[in-house]
C-alpha cells in the first residue's frame, strides 16, 4: 500500500514539476499556425499591471499559449471531439468526403444590418457627387451556399435571408448592387459545391472564375468599354495535383481532414499574360514596384511547401495596384475587398487600366473614405462575400480595431 | 488564482510544496501564509490589504472578547461589535450598490451607485472570522495569540476563496501541530485529481450546455430544452462546488490538514432537508450554529420555530448573492423545509423511495432556476415553459443539445450517485485475500488518476470556459 502511495506521489510530482519547468525553458512560440494566431508573450513586469491585476490574467494566457507540447494537446482534445457525439468541432461541423463547414448565422442583427446599408448608401452618395460609381457585389460565400449539407436537426441558417435584409435597405440610385446567388445556383446543387474548397472557408478558382465573368457583365452594362467577353477557353486550367493544401477550416480542427483533400488550380490567360502588368505592392512607386509572382500564387510559381489559399492566388495585403498599359480603356479602378476577392482580382485588372485594390482590415495608416478621397477614381467596386456584410468593414471612415 | 488553472497546477503548487517541504518545521506556518497571500493577490491584488484589515481587526476583537469574560456587559458589547464590524465590511462590498439601488428605487433618489467590485472569496472569509470570535465567546476558547497563525486560519489558500467554511475549532490544534505522511499526501493528490476532474471534465461542459438554454430566449425555448438545461445547470453546479471542496480538501491534506467533508452526495436525499445535510455541509451548518441556535433554535414554540427557519434561509439565499431572486431562492426552501417539519415528512416517509428522490430533485431544480436567473421574469417564464406552460414540446435546438450531450449528461447523473465508493468497497472486501488483485487496483488506479491529470491539463490548454461558479460569493 505504502509502496503505491510513493508511486502515485512521485508520478504526480513528476507531472507538475516537468511540465511546468520544461514549459518554462523552452523557447517560446511567436505564433501558432494550426490556431492561426500570434500566441501570447511574457508580459511585462510592470507594476501598474500588477497592481489592476492585468499581469496575472495576461500571464495565465502566457502560460497556456506557451505550455509544454501546446499543438499535441490541442490535436488531441480535437480528436477526443470528433470520436465524441458533437455536431461541431471546434466550432466546425466535419461532413462526409472531407467536407468541413462552419456554423451559419442564426440571428438576424437588423440594427447592425442597417448600418452597413446606411454606410453603403452614404458611400455610394458621396461618390455619385464627383461622378464616380459604387458597385457593390456581396458574393455567395461557402457558408451560406452548402448549409443544406448540415444535419437537418440544427437551427436553419439565415445568411441568405440577412444578405437580403441589406440589399433591401440599398439604394439603388446610388449602390449598383447585384446578387450573384442565383447564377451560382442554375446548374444544381453539385455545381454549386464545385466552386468551394473542401477544407477552406473561401472558393476555389471555379467560384472566382465565375465571380470575374459576372462583374465585368454587370459592368458592362455601364461601361461599353469594358469587355465582357469572359470565355474559359481563353484561359488554361492548370491543376496542381499531388500538393498538401492547408484549408483554414482544416487548421481549425488540426488538420483531421487530409492534406490532399483539395487540389489547388488555376485559370492561365492564354491571351495576355499576368507578366505585361506593372505591379506595386503598395502605392504606384518606383521603390513599390514587384514582379507579378510577388504578390500572385507565388507558391504556384514556385511549387514549394504546402498550398494556402493565400498563397494559391493572392495574400490579403492592404493595398496593390495593378498597371495594365495593355487595357484598352483608362478607368481608374477601387476594389475594397476582402480574401473572396484573391481569386478573381488579377484577371478583373486585365479589363481595366489601373486597379487599385485596397483591404481595410490591414489599412492602419488610412481609411477607405480617406483613400477614396486622395484618388480619383472611376469607379469603386466593393467584393465581399456575403457572409461579410456587416460589422468593421462598413466603417469607411474608420481605420481598423 | 483558481485551482483548475494550469498556472496553479504547474507553477505555484510545485512552487509552494518545494518550499513548504524543505523549509524547517517552524517556518511552515508562515511559509503557508504568505503563499496563501501570494494566491489571493493573483487576482485581485488590492484586496488583500482588505483580507489583511480583516484578519488584524479580527485578531485584536478575539483578545478583546476573551479579556472581557466575566464583564458580562463589555464581553456582549465586544462580541457585537466585532459582528457589526465584519458584517459592515461584508456589507458594504457585497451589498451596498443593491442597497442602495432599491432605496433609489424606493424613495424615488439619486444616490450615487458606482459598481463596487466585490472582493474574491470575502463571503468565506468573512464568515471564518465571525466563526472564530463566536467561538472565543461562546464556547470560551483560548484566542489566538500568535497573529500568523490566526492569519493562517484565514487565508489559508485552499479554503481561502470558495470554502469549505472552516471552523476555527477544527483547524486550531492543527495549526500547531500536524502529521505530514506520505499517505495523507497521496490520498490528498487522488482527492485534488477527483476534484479537478469533476470541475473541468464534468461540470464545465455541462455549463456550456446550461449558458446555451439560458441564453435562448423564452420566445425560441421548448419545454425540452428548458428541461434539458435545467438538468445541466443541477449537475453542473454539483460538479463544480463539490469538484472545488475535493480539491480544497485535497489539497489541505498534501499540507498536512484534514478538513471535514463538504458534500456527501446531496442529489440522492429522501428530503429537503436531508438534502441541506448533505450539500455544502459547512455553510449551512454555519447558520445552524451561529444563526438558528442562537434565534431559539428547536427550543422555543412552534410559530417562531417556523420564524427562525424562514429567516435563516432567507439570510442563506442572501448570503449567496446580492439580490431579491437570491432571497427568494432562500425562503423558498425555507418554506419547503417548514412544510416538511409540520406536514410533509410524515406523508414522504410513506412514499416509494423513487418518489421521494423526484420530489427533492425537482424541488431543487426549480430552486435552481431562482439562483441562476438574473430577474424574477424569466424565472417565472423559464418553470413556465418547464411545466408545459409555454413553449413547443421540443425543437430543433432540443435534438441537438440531446445529440450532443446525452452521454454526457448520463456520465453526469451516473456520478451523482455513490457508485464510486460503493465499488471500492465491494472490491476490496472481495478481494482482500488475493493480494494480486489488490496489487492490480492500486496500480490501475494510481494510473488513472495521473491519466485523469493529464486528461485534465489537455482540456486546460484547450479551455476557453472555466469560471467557478462559487467564486461570485
Amino acid at each position: 500500500m505504502k509502496i503505491s502511495h510513493y508511486a502515485l506521489v512521485i508520478s504526480f510530482l513528476v507531472v507538475i514539476f516537468g511540465f511546468g519547468i520544461v514549459s518554462k525553458l523552452q523557447t517560446d512560440r511567436p505564433s501558432s499556425v494550426f490556431e492561426n494566431r500570434t500566441l501570447s508573450q511574457e508580459p511585462v513586469k510592470d507594476l501598474s499591471l500588477i497592481r489592476s491585476g492585468e499581469f496575472f490574467k495576461q500571464y495565465e494566457t502566457y502560460f497556456s499559449d506557451q505550455f509544454l507540447l501546446r499543438d499535441k494537446w490541442v490535436g488531441l482534445y480535437t480528436k477526443l471531439q470528433i470520436l465524441s457525439p458533437k455536431t461541431f468541432v471546434n466550432g466546425y461541423y466535419i461532413g462526409k468526403n472531407g467536407w468541413i463547414y462552419n456554423q451559419p448565422a442564426i440571428y438576424t442583427p437588423e440594427d447592425d444590418l442597417k448600418k452597413s446599408a446606411e454606410a453603403l448608401n452614404e458611400l455610394g452618395k458621396t461618390l455619385s457627387e464627383s461622378g464616380t460609381k459604387l458597385y457593390y457585389f456581396p458574393v455567395p460565400s461557402k457558408t451560406n451556399m452548402t448549409q443544406r449539407d448540415l444535419p437537418k436537426y440544427l437551427p436553419e441558417g439565415v445568411g441568405e435571408k440577412n444578405k437580403q435584409y441589406l440589399l433591401s435597405h440599398l439604394d439603388r440610385t446610388v449602390v449598383n448592387y447585384e446578387d450573384f446567388r442565383p447564377e451560382y445556383e442554375k446548374d444544381g446543387y453539385e455545381t454549386v459545391k464545385s466552386y468551394y474548397y473542401k477544407t477552406d472557408h473561401h472558393w476555389n478558382e471555379k467560384g472566382g472564375f465565375l465571380a470575374y465573368k459576372l462583374i465585368t457583365k454587370r459592368i458592362h452594362k455601364d461601361y461599353e468599354a469594358v469587355s465582357s467577353d469572359v470565355k474559359k477557353s481563353d484561359y488554361e486550367h492548370k491543376c496542381y495535383n499531388g500538393y498538401p493544401f492547408s484549408g483554414s477550416f482544416n487548421r481549425m480542427v488540426f488538420n483531421q481532414v487530409s492534406l490532399y483533400a483539395d487540389t489547388v488550380c488555376q485559370y492561365i490567360p492564354k491571351t495576355y499574360s499576368f507578366k505585361d502588368y506593372d505591379v506595386y505592392r503598395g502605392a504606384v512607386s518606383a521603390e513599390n514596384k514587384v514582379p507579378y509572382s510577388n504578390i500572385y500564387a507565388e507558391e504556384l510559381v514556385n511549387k514549394t511547401g504546402t498550398f494556402k489559399y493565400g498563397s494559391a492566388f493572392t495574400w490579403d495585403l492592404g493595398e496593390f495596384n495593378i498597371i495594365n498599359k495593355k487595357s484598352q480603356n483608362k478607368l481608374n479602378v477601387l476594389i475594397l475587398k476582402d480574401s473572396y476577392s484573391n481569386a478573381a482580382v488579377f484577371p478583373l485588372a486585365h479589363h481595366f487600366y489601373k486597379t487599385s485594390v485596397f483591404d481595410m482590415r490591414f489599412n492602419r495608416e488610412i481609411t477607405a473614405s480617406d483613400y477614396i478621397k486622395n484618388n480619383k477614381f472611376d469607379m469603386v467596386i466593393i467584393f465581399y462575400n456575403d457572409g461579410n456584410i456587416m460589422g468593421s468593414m462598413y466603417e469607411f471612415d474608420k481605420l481598423p480595431q | 488564482m483558481v485551482f483548475s488553472n494550469l498556472v496553479f497546477l504547474y507553477v505555484f503548487l510545485p512552487i509552494v510544496l518545494l518550499i513548504y517541504y524543505f523549509a524547517q518545521d517552524k517556518l511552515k506556518n508562515t511559509v503557508l501564509l504568505l503563499v496563501s497571500l501570494v494566491f489571493y493577490a493573483w487576482g485581485e491584488p488590492k484586496y488583500v490589504f482588505l483580507m489583511i484589515f480583516s484578519i488584524v481587526m479580527n485578531y485584536c476583537f478575539g483578545l478583546v472578547v476573551q479579556r472581557s469574560r466575566g464583564k458580562s456587559f463589555a464581553h456582549k458589547t465586544a462580541l457585537w461589535i466585532s459582528i457589526l464590524a465584519n458584517l459592515s465590511l461584508l456589507g458594504f462590498y457585497k451589498y451596498g450598490n443593491f442597497a442602495i439601488e432599491n432605496i433609489n428605487q424606493l424613495f424615488n433618489l439619486h444616490i450615487n451607485n458606482n459598481p463596487i467590485p466585490l472582493p474574491i472569496g470575502i463571503s468565506f472569509f468573512t464568515f471564518h472570522a465571525m466563526s472564530y470570535i463566536i467561538d472565543v465567546y461562546r464556547k470560551g476558547n483560548e484566542a489566538q495569540k500568535n497573529l500568523w497563525d490566526l492569519a493562517l486560519y484565514i487565508t489559508f489558500f485552499p479554503q481561502l476563496v470558495a470554502g469549505p467554511i472552516i471552523r476555527y475549532n477544527t483547524i486550531a490544534d492543527q495549526l500547531k501541530n500536524r502529521i505530514h505522511n506520505i499517505t495523507l499526501f497521496a490520498v490528498g493528490i487522488k482527492q485534488l485529481i477527483i476534484g479537478l476532474s469533476k470541475k473541468v471534465l464534468i461540470a464545465n461542459p455541462l455549463g456550456e450546455i446550461a449558458d446555451t438554454v439560458f441564453a435562448t430566449g423564452p420566445a425560441d425555448l421548448s419545454q425540452s430544452t428548458a428541461w434539458i438545461g435545467i438538468m445541466a445547470y443541477t449537475l453542473q453546479l454539483y460538479f463544480d462546488f463539490s469538484g472545488y471542496s475535493d480539491m480544497a480538501l485535497g489539497l489541505a491534506k498534501m499540507f498536512g490538514f484534514e478538513f471535514p467533508i463538504n458534500f456527501n452526495y446531496p442529489y440522492i436525499a429522501n428530503s429537503i432537508s436531508e438534502f441541506w445535510r448533505r450539500w455544502h455541509i459547512s455553510l449551512s451548518s454555519w447558520f445552524r450554529d451561529y444563526v438558528y441556535i442562537p434565534l431559539g433554535g428547536n427550543r422555543v414554540s412552534e410559530w417562531k420555530i417556523y420564524r427562525n427557519i424562514l429567516i435563516v434561509w432567507t439570510i442563506t439565499g442572501f448570503w449567496h448573492g446580492a439580490s431579491w431572486t437570491f432571497m427568494a431562492w432562500g425562503f423558498y426552501y425555507g418554506v419547503i423545509i417548514s412544510m416538511e417539519r409540520l406536514f410533509m415528512q410524515n406523508i414522504l416517509q410513506k412514499l416509494w423511495t423513487p418518489i421521494r428522490h423526484i420530489y427533492v430533485i425537482v424541488i431543487v431544480m426549480v430552486g435552481w432556476v431562482f439562483f441562476r436567473a438574473d430577474n424574477f421574469s424569466y424565472s417565472y417564464g423559464f418553470i413556465k415553459t418547464m411545466f408545459g406552460f409555454g413553449g413547443q414540446i421540443y425543437n430543433n435546438q432540443t435534438i441537438l443539445l440531446l445529440h450532443d450531450n446525452t452521454i454526457m449528461l448520463l456520465i453526469a447523473v451516473l456520478f451523482v450517485f455513490p457508485i464510486y465508493p460503493y465499488l471500492k468497497e465491494k472490491l476490496e472486501k472481495s478481494f482482500q485475500t488475493k493480494p494480486m488483485v489488490l496489487i492490480s487496483k492500486e496500480v490501475i488506479g494510481n494510473i488513472t488518476y495521473i491519466g485523469l491529470l493529464l486528461v485534465v491539463t489537455m482540456y486546460l490548454v484547450n479551455s476557453t470556459y472555466n469560471p467557478f461558479i462559487y467564486f461570485r460569493f
